[in-house]
Parts: structure tokens; sequence; C-alpha cells
């Protein structure tokens, strides 16, 4: 492996860093050169370790999103499966939005990016997935039908507190009435 | 023929031309012979392609909402009429799979197409939200927003599947058991 190979995954590593710096900071207008800059690398890094400043986009928001993902699991592992478990996810899932801004920022700011919406789309389908294998387990009715169903309202959710820039008990509540009453079928 | 009547006709055969190719192969020649019309006289009733096409999605909607409004008027208050109201606007973009291929990819690029439908769904967010007031469904606001999201989603995986599912359908309308 040459040494530049062997740097790569480093290099990658370094500028979804700077990426993520930027987006905390509420910078508004992430480019290539922005991000090289930040992170202390010629101009030309990003182009080397991205295909496109959308790709990288795109890896940005799924490094956002794989972290997140991380402590929802960390959170829930261990709770038994139920209905309780997907509620304290999404519980999760919302304070794990609420205290990212810079995430929400950036899935707005690139709604019209095809790599960002992908990203956006198959990660809002693998959570739905999730739930459906813990409505499956637990004899829900159409797990698979609650599980996409339950992934929107929770997106939705969270896109109402980004706009609000605080939690919302009440749409909190209306999305796990909606959960409960799952059950109750 | 009037303009009105040309304008209703190039309108017509977007539909038309929906079925028949994707909306990267449209064009205006495309539309004005779907519509036995010399393609010169197109600017003259939409300044653009652009334009066209906004006016194709506001006409789908405005259609979809006439569908609801058939489907409602005789209803009271409640749940049976935003049972109603869903099943006719699920059943209205199902109807409409082709128009809706081209109207899902622009809105997924197009800021402009973006922001008309959202300004519609506000509308029907607040309808919802006059509906579960007068169920006392708690969180009358916040809910409508979440059954609305529930109703767009179900609406998106029957045009992915291309069919009605019975599945989706029942399992949103449970939402509104939490009021009784």
């Amino acid at each position: 492996m040459s040494k530049a190979e062997a740097a790569g995954p480093d290099i990658r590593r370094a500028l979804l860093a700077a990426g993520k710096q930027l987006a905390e900071r509420g910078e508004k207008g992430i480019s290539a050169e922005s991000v090289s800059a930040e992170a202390g690398l010629q101009g030309a890094s990003l182009g080397q370790h991205f295909q496109t400043l959308s790709h990288y986009l795109g890896c940005l928001v799924e490094a956002i999103l794989d972290e997140l993902r991380d402590e929802i699991t960390a959170e829930t592992a261990k709770l038994p499966q139920g209905l309780a478990r997907v509620q304290r996810s999404m519980e999760s899932y919302l304070e794990g939005n609420l205290c990212r801004p810079h995430l929400r920022s950036l899935m707005a700011t690139h709604r019209f990016d095809p790599v960002v919406a992908e990203v956006s789309r198959r990660r809002t389908y693998g959570y739905g997935m999730l739930m459906n294998m813990e409505f499956a387990g637990i004899g829900t009715p159409f797990p698979a039908a609650a599980g996409r169903l339950c992934a929107v309202m929770a997106v939705e959710t969270a896109i109402a507190e980004h706009e609000a820039g605080r939690r919302l008990p009440d749409m909190r509540e209306a999305l796990y009435a909606f959960l409960w009453q799952l059950r109750k079928q | 023929m009037t303009a009105q009547a040309v304008r209703e006709g190039l309108i017509a055969a977007g539909y038309r031309a929906a079925v028949e190719c994707r909306l990267a192969e449209l064009t205006a020649e495309r539309i004005a012979a779907a519509a036995g019309l010399d393609s010169r006289e197109f600017p003259a009733h939409f300044g653009s392609l652009k334009e066209y096409l906004l006016a194709l999605q506001q006409h789908f909607l405005d259609d979809l909402r006439g569908k609801i409004v058939v489907a409602t008027m005789h209803s009271a208050p409640g749940a049976e009429r935003i049972r109603a109201a869903t099943m006719a606007f699920l059943d209205g973009c199902l109807a409409q799979r082709p128009l809706r291929s081209w109207l899902i990819e622009l809105r997924a690029t197009d800021p402009e197409v973006f922001d008309m439908l959202v300004k519609r769904n506000a509308v029907y967010t607040q309808l919802l939200r006059i509906e579960f007031e007068s169920m006392r469904m708690p969180h009358a606001v916040e809910s409508a927003r979440l059954f609305f999201v529930m109703t767009q989603e179900t609406a998106l995986a029957e045009h992915d599947a291309g069919q009605v599912l019975a599945d989706m359908r029942e399992t949103m309308l449970v939402f509104l058991k939490v009021a009784a």
C-alpha cells in the first residue's frame, strides 16, 4: 500500500470532521475550499477523496446519522423488546436531533441534492425496518406498515422540533399515542 | 379555439404524455404535438416548459382537491369524513400514477414546484386540524401534521407499488382511534 493510500481513510475522516465543525458553526455554504481549509489541507484534497461535493455532503450527513444511530443503539439495546423500547428509541432519536441542529440544517439546505436526499430516504427506510422487526416481534398487525409510518412520523417530529428550536411535548405525545394505539388494534 | 381551451388541451396532453415518456424526455414540442398544435404556439400559452409543469402540477392538485370535496361533501365532520377524504386523496394519487412520477421527480429537484406543494399541504393540514378539533382529538395541530405525513408516505408507497396497499391504509387509520 502506498503512503497516499494509507493516508486516504485518515484524510477522509479529517475532511468529514472539518465539515461537521463548519456545520456546527452554522456555516451555510459548505464548499470544497472551506472544508479543505478547515481541515488544514490543500484546496484539491476534497476532490481526491470524494467523487463530488455532493457525494461529500452525503457522506457528511451519513456520518452524523451514524453517530445518532450509535447513541440510540447504546440507549436501547439492553431494554426488553416491545413498544416501550420503540418509544425510547424515538425519544432518543428526537433528543439526538435536537442536540444536533446542524444535522437538520444540513439536510434542509441540501434538500434538493440527490445524494443527500437519497441518504435521508435510505436512513428513514432503515429506521422503519428496525421498527418493523420490533413490531413483528410483539405481534403488531402489519408490522412493515407500522414501522414505515412510525419512522416518517418520528422524522416529521424531529423537523418540527428543529423548526421550533425546542422540544414539542404535544407532538411527541401525539406520536406516542399512535404508537400505543397500534397495540390495541 | 379560445386561449383557455388551448391551455386546457395542452394540460390534458401532459397527462397523456406522462404515460408515454419520462420527464427527462419531455419537450414543449412533444406536448404541442400531443395536443395537436404547432410547437411554435406553445410559448404563447406557457412561457417555458417549467411554467407548463407548474401549471400541470397545479391542475393535478386542483383536480385532487375536487375529488376530495366530492367524496366528503355529504359527510359530517369527524373520523368518517377524514377516512373518506384520505381514501379519495390516495385513490386520486394512484389514479394519476404516470403524472405523479413526473411530479415526484420534479418536487425532489425544483424548489418552486416543491414550494407549491408545501403550500397546498399546509391547507390540508389546517383542514385536518379543524376535523380533529371537532373530534376532540388531543393535540389537534400536531396530530394533523403527523396524520398528513402518514398520508403522504402511504401515497408514496402505493405509487412505488403501483397498487392500493391496504395494510398501510388500515394502519394509518388507527391514528383516528386515538380520539375515540
